[in-house]
């Protein structure tokens, strides 16, 4: 892996991080400001995964075995967020 | 002592050092047998307690104390652990593996094991311990518990799931990367199969029990409030529990099933019937195994939705079932059957298991649920599922292997008595129990009208507690008098039988290969090649030791718990600096990994662990925050500035992990020495703002037990934090090494290992940042 993909990814997360910043106190609806940082946060942490941890130089069947995990949170946080929605606790 | 020499059976040393898989596998056998004793004689003690309506040979706390270790033990410490005796000692036979692809990490699990095992039990002693259920329900077992010994096994079992850990990454590599050439995933047998997809599911729902420990944890010693806010609370430890809960039952139940697959083959003499088919059903049962855990919570009063999806998928994971039993009696049909002890218990175990099977549909119904929840019925049912399915079928495999472990036969006399005693006792057990659907569960009382189907359970319970002694005195006797077993006793067809039995540290007198179609040995073993490889090393122990030591001391006396880690730093250190030689197979098959190397996948598999741990902590945090209707504004309880300068400095040492790694590929010692310094300044910058930030709040009188946005910032970052010390400290290690010359054009991979680390934990700390300071 050449150091300048290093830099590069390493500027990209840097600029996007900025921009999470920039996003939260821009004048826009609530719901699109979080909806963004939350992609932006997804964007980086795919480059860190894809460039720092090299999961784009390994073959595919490690990327879809590293996801394994990752389905089953996201099945466990959308299902039980579902769940409780429109439930009022006191 | 030679570290490549096991010593005599006889010494003690032997069991306390060794690290080869079939002794591992002979000490899980043994201690999985001791905690059946101590789940078995706490049942018989509330057996007896229910043998009438008021008596009161327990009291209501000593009950529900028994009740509670019952299931836990039975669960956690004899179940799952009986199967891992025997996927330890037959597995690497079975694919034609030397051992383990980690040894030492074999034995350190089994060792992690037992401790933890013995934590609680020593919780009994402290004044009251585990008393709220296995399941250990909420806000029961934070708020109104308060007692030392539940936190001494709850420790305990936060130490299983430290062994649970190790032993699945363990199991993951080795079958995926240690298999004969020529033996691809869908030929392998029954068995391991069944272990393969057990330890994928583990991966994926211990830690989820790990991150519920741990806020659980919180919630008792440092004052958190997420079990007894009503925004968390009750449902959120069943949203969690259950996620780690149901697939477990599919955990201990997978196991029995490979032993049930290769026990038919080999006494029916014929090829499974529909076996690709029994194979995808388990890859779906496994799959739909996490999207089922809703159905323990249709009372609770969640969405509609979600309940109905939850029907849909409960419903759907009994048609795979169908297929595999199915399956099975087609294997049955037409065949010479022969019925020895293991092929009984089979038939008898699978029999049991289709009426748990289809009590469980039941309860998948709404409407029944309503009725039967948190009765005897759903007892009955999952002991049918649990017990009949799951325990039986692995004793089956118990007297299956026998021969190949011990080179002896056993009485099938003996085996044939404990078969008969099981089916009865286990049936007048539980039978009744289904027919106490009006009986709610973990009460020691109950109506005059219950009393005969009460007793007929007490009576049944003595004669299969009977039947196990049966067992003991055969599989004992057996040792000494039982005849010579031979090779192949049963003329089965699957790699263990083609060896000595038992088999030698070696397990195969030449490499066994299927490349040309069918089995043959290659003369020259691979470990005839080198150094020798070690079978002895004592750190296993030290660290499994050092950590009991430590976690006990939490609730003894903290010096204990101090010397506890001093012994557990010492015993990293030795773990660490100890020449320990194992080899992969020279050749074998590896698809789908054939390009990853062992240790990259070990930490691939671990960090898939660690997501789900951070994934469950993080979706709790979201789920209290969409429970609660109002949530401080981002800015007015956090410093947005600590989260983002603490964000860049961990981009930042993210970048100098993969310079030092840089560095190092090219031979720059320089330059490896210096972006290690650097990353380890960077990742103590981050620990330091972290803890003003902590400071500050401190200062506001914002703590652990203010609120839950107060509870649940501190616990994710508290966790994280810990995730960065010790990556930390590991970094002070490479230093250490790098300072010496390590890893310079040469094994640079132990840097690249260490990143996949680092960088996860960057990539835990890039969500949380935007959603504990930003959204």
């Amino acid at each position: 892996m050449r150091v300048w993909v290093y830099l590069s990814v390493f500027a990209a997360l840097v600029l996007m991080t900025v921009l999470e910043l920039v996003l939260f106190s821009l004048p826009l609806p609530r719901l699109i400001i979080d909806m963004s940082i939350v992609g932006l946060a997804g964007g980086k942490a795919i480059l860190i995964a894809l460039f720092f941890q090299h999961l784009a130089y390994e073959p595919r069947s490690l990327s879809a075995f590293a996801l394994l995990g990752l389905g089953s949170v996201v099945a466990f946080l959308f299902l039980s967020v579902y769940s409780i929605i429109g439930i009022v606790f006191r | 002592m030679d570290p490549h020499q096991l010593p005599p059976s006889h010494s003690i040393k032997r069991w306390l050092l060794t690290t080869n898989h079939k002794d591992v596998g002979i000490l899980y056998l043994v201690t999985s047998l001791y905690f059946l004793i101590v789940g078995g004689v706490l049942a018989l003690l509330f057996r007896l307690q229910l043998a009438g309506p008021g008596l009161n040979i327990l009291s209501p706390p000593a009950f529900n104390q028994a009740v509670t270790i019952h299931g836990l033990v039975m669960v956690l410490f004899v179940v799952s652990p009986l199967a891992f005796a025997l996927a330890n000692y037959i597995v690497p036979l079975q694919i034609g593996a030397r051992d383990l692809a980690f040894p030492r990490l074999n034995a350190l699990s089994y060792w992690l094991y037992l401790f933890g095992g013995l934590l609680v039990v020593i919780s009994f002693f402290q004044d009251r311990t585990l008393d709220v259920g296995w399941t250990l329900y909420q806000p029961l077992s934070s708020a109104f518990s308060p007692y030392v010994g539940v936190n001494t096994g709850g420790l305990g079992l936060a130490l299983l799931t430290a062994s649970v850990t190790v032993s699945t990454v363990n199991f993951v590599v080795t079958i995926f990367r240690s298999r004969a050439k020529g033996l691809r995933l869908t030929a392998l047998p029954m068995f391991t199969i069944g272990i393969l997809l057990t330890v994928l599911m583990m991966l994926y729902a211990f830690p989820a029990l790990l991150a519920g420990i741990i806020l659980l944890a919180s919630d008792r010693i440092l004052g958190t409030v997420y079990f007894t806010s009503p925004q968390g609370g009750a449902i959120l430890w069943d949203h969690i529990f259950w996620f780690f809960g149901h697939p477990e039952v599919y955990i201990v139940l997978f196991p029995a099933l490979g032993v049930f697959g290769d026990v038919l083959v080999t006494f029916s003499r014929r090829p499974l019937f529909a076996r690709r088919i029994i194979i995808a059903a388990m890859v779906v049962v496994a799959t739909l195994s996490f999207l089922v855990w809703g159905h323990h919570m249709f009372l609770t009063g969640m969405h509609p939705d979600v309940r109905r999806a939850f029907t849909v998928t409960t419903i759907a994971i009994s048609l795979p079932f169908d297929a595999i039993i199915l399956s099975f009696i087609y294997t049955l049909a037409k065949a010479r059957i022969e019925l020895r002890t293991p092929m009984l218990f089979v038939l008898g175990s699978i029999a049991i298991f289709i009426i748990g099977g289809i009590t469980g549909v039941f309860l998948g119904s709404i409407a029944l649920d309503y009725v039967l929840r948190g009765t005897y019925f759903v007892v009955a049912h999952f002991h049918y599922t649990m017990a009949g399915g799951a325990l039986v079928g692995l004793i089956a495999g118990v007297y299956y292997w026998y021969p190949k472990m011990t080179g002896r036969m056993f009485s099938e006399k003996l085996g044939r008595l404990q078969f008969v005693l099981t089916m009865i006792g286990f049936n007048m057990l539980y039978f009744p129990l289904f027919l106490s659907w009006e009986m709610p569960r973990r009460v020691p009382l109950y109506i005059e009208k219950l009393m005969p189907l009460q007793q007929i359970a007490t009576i049944g319970g003595f004669i299969f507690a009977t039947s196990f002694l049966v067992m003991f005195w055969n599989l004992l006797y057996s040792l000494r008098y039982g005849e010579p077993a031979g090779k192949n006793p049963w003329g089965a067809h699957t790699l263990e039988w083609m060896t000595e039995s038992p088999p030698p540290p070696h397990n195969f007198d030449g490499t066994p290969t299927f490349a040309d179609g069918r089995l043959s040995f290659i003369a020259a073993n691979g470990a005839a090649h080198g150094e020798p490889e070690t079978h002895l090393s004592p750190w296993p122990f030290m660290l499994s030791l050092a950590s009991f030591v430590a976690l006990l001391g939490l609730t003894t006396h903290i010096l204990i718990s101090v010397a506890g880690v001093g012994l557990l730093a010492f015993s990293v250190l030795g773990f660490a600096g100890e020449r320990f030689v194992s080899r992969e197979e020279a050749l074998g098959e590896r698809w789908p990994f054939e390009h990853v190397d062992r240790m990259k996948l070990a930490w691939w598999t671990f960090i898939s662990s660690e997501v789900v741990l951070f994934g469950v902590i993080l979706s709790a945090y979201v789920y209290v925050r969409t429970a609660s209707a109002t949530w401080p504004a981002p800015g007015t309880l956090l410093d947005i500035s600590h989260g983002a300068m603490n964000t860049f400095i961990l981009l930042t040492s993210s970048l100098t992990v993969v310079l030092a790694l840089a560095s190092s590929r090219v031979g720059n010692r320089v330059g490896t020495v210096g972006f290690l310094a650097a990353t380890l300044f960077l990742g103590t910058l981050f620990l330091f703002n972290k803890y003003n930030e902590w400071s500050e709040l401190f200062s506001h009188g914002i703590t652990f037990s203010s609120s839950l946005p107060a509870s649940t910032f501190f616990l994710t970052t508290g966790i994280h934090g810990a995730h960065v010390f010790a990556g930390l400290l590991a970094l002070a290690y490479l230093l250490a090494r790098a300072l010496r010359g390590a890893y310079i054009g040469k094994g640079h991979e132990t840097l690249e290992y260490f990143g996949y680390y680092w960088h996860f934990v960057d990539i835990v700390w890039v969500f949380i940042f935007p959603l504990f300071y930003l959204v």
